[in-house]
């Protein structure tokens, strides 16, 4: 089979996926609030009403409504976001009830650390609950993490509920945002954290200007994003071989979007297609129903699941995560790259279907997004 | 820099191994099988089977 067969192969599974958009995955924003005040976090609490977060009874009351509506045989895992999940008290009581669902015991939060390292007895709990993974941010070493953190010591505790993790046997992603301040560290911070902390994943995605972090002095020029794709490039390239072990920690580049067909596959174990609204459900902190808890909210969302039953949202909302063509537009219109992209990662649109950058025009033409004064109009 | 130029600085033997590997991820029955959401974190691989089916 040629190389164009194979994606031709893949394109046509995408096809097929988003007609069925079987729900797989459930991104549960758990909470706005957050024991640190991060200069680059995309999800600040200071833009929403805090005093709407969903109850303990509503969240395990969605959860149990989604086992009992949806063929849940296809169903993969939950991914619980924030803020940051372990402010809420309730996350153990929650995570207890929901875990009485078999389908509901491949869960992974994503955590700062600080709560897991003070509390390492947690780690079993969580493991007796159904929580496979656990995501730690470590945006540089410890003074630029601490700097970005805004509380000295926030590195150790996040480097110790790193390591004590992957000591508990669980799926450890290390996840590191590069930006213009950090960028100089990625590769010796990645040594660090593969020959200390042994996580399953060093994950580092590129920072986008969505909440705090539209700071300009944070953003990547377009040398700067090459240089980041260009080390995961090297460092897949030499180690993926050895990805089959589970002790060997693997790279990858996060949603940051599709690289086009010759660079795709190569620095991180997947090809990418945004799943947002065509099997990834977003559950946001208040109710909402979106389709990934990383789509700014003024985005829209899909539903409440306060009001409405998810089954009918999912079955009858969603169509323009489904429907792609309206995102046809600038740098994507005469794009040669668009049947297998769609218009890439859907937090990277916005509500008229411009889009804030795109990492294969950034890579394959050099195009400087952030140089320039808007979106793809440039 | 360009995608060509990336390529090139990659040795050849390494990048044929990848090329395999990637055509395998292509092949893959579920196309998404292990892309998440960005904020996300990896669950657990299911028993390392999507790991031995394209790494191995």
């Amino acid at each position: 089979m040629s190389s164009d067969s194979f994606l031709e192969k893949w394109r046509n599974n995408i096809e097929d996926l988003v007609g069925t958009h079987p729900l797989q995955i459930i991104s549960w924003e758990s909470t706005r609030r957050c024991n640190l005040n991060c200069l680059h976090c995309g999800s600040p609490s200071e833009e929403v009403e805090l005093q709407e977060e969903l109850t303990t009874d509503e969240v395990i009351g969605a959860f149990n409504q989604i086992a009992e509506d949806f063929d849940m045989s296809l169903f993969r895992h939950i991914n619980i976001t924030g803020g940051e999940p372990f402010v809420r008290k309730d996350l153990l009581t929650i995570l207890e009830e929901i875990s009485k669902h078999p389908f509901y015991r491949n869960i992974d939060i994503q955590t700062n650390g600080v709560v897991l390292a003070r509390n390492p007895d947690l780690f079993e709990q969580l493991k007796k609950y159904g929580v496979t993974g656990i995501g730690i941010s470590i945006d540089g070493i410890q003074q630029t993490h601490d700097t970005f953190r805004g509380r000295i010591g926030s590195y150790d505790l996040a480097f110790k509920a790193a390591k004590t993790a992957v000591e508990s046997g669980l799926t450890v992603t290390v996840s590191t945002v590069a930006n213009a301040t950090n960028i100089n560290e990625i590769s010796q911070l990645y040594d660090l954290v593969r020959e200390e902390i042994k996580p399953r994943i060093f994950r580092v995605m590129t920072l986008d200007p969505i909440g705090r972090a539209s700071n300009e002095k944070y953003l990547l020029s377009s040398e700067q994003t090459q240089e980041v794709i260009g080390f995961l490039l090297k460092e897949y390239t030499a180690n993926c071989e050895d990805y089959h072990d589970p002790k060997t920690t693997m790279v990858e580049l996060g949603c940051g979007g599709w690289l086009g067909k010759d660079l795709e596959g190569l620095v991180r174990p997947f090809i990418f297609h945004c799943v947002a609204g065509i099997n990834n459900l977003g559950m946001l902190y208040d109710g909402k129903l979106a389709a990934c808890s990383n789509i700014p909210r003024e985005f829209g969302f899909e539903g409440d699941l306060r009001k409405d039953r998810i089954k009918d949202v999912w079955d009858n909302k969603y169509q323009r995560y489904r429907n792609f063509e309206w995102k046809k537009t600038g740098d994507c219109q005469d794009c040669g790259e668009w049947d297998y992209c769609h218009g890439g990662p859907m937090h990277k649109r916005s509500i008229n279907g411009s889009m804030t950058d795109c990492l294969y025009q950034t890579i394959a033409n050099g195009k400087d997004y952030w140089v320039c004064s808007s979106g793809d109009s440039k | 820099m360009g995608i060509e130029k990336m390529l090139e600085s990659v040795p050849k033997e390494q990048l044929e191994k990848a090329q395999v590997f990637k055509r395998r991820l292509l092949a893959y029955q579920n196309p998404v099988e292990f892309v998440n959401n960005m904020y996300g974190c990896h669950p657990d691989d299911m028993g390392g089977t999507y790991f031995q089916a394209i790494y191995k």
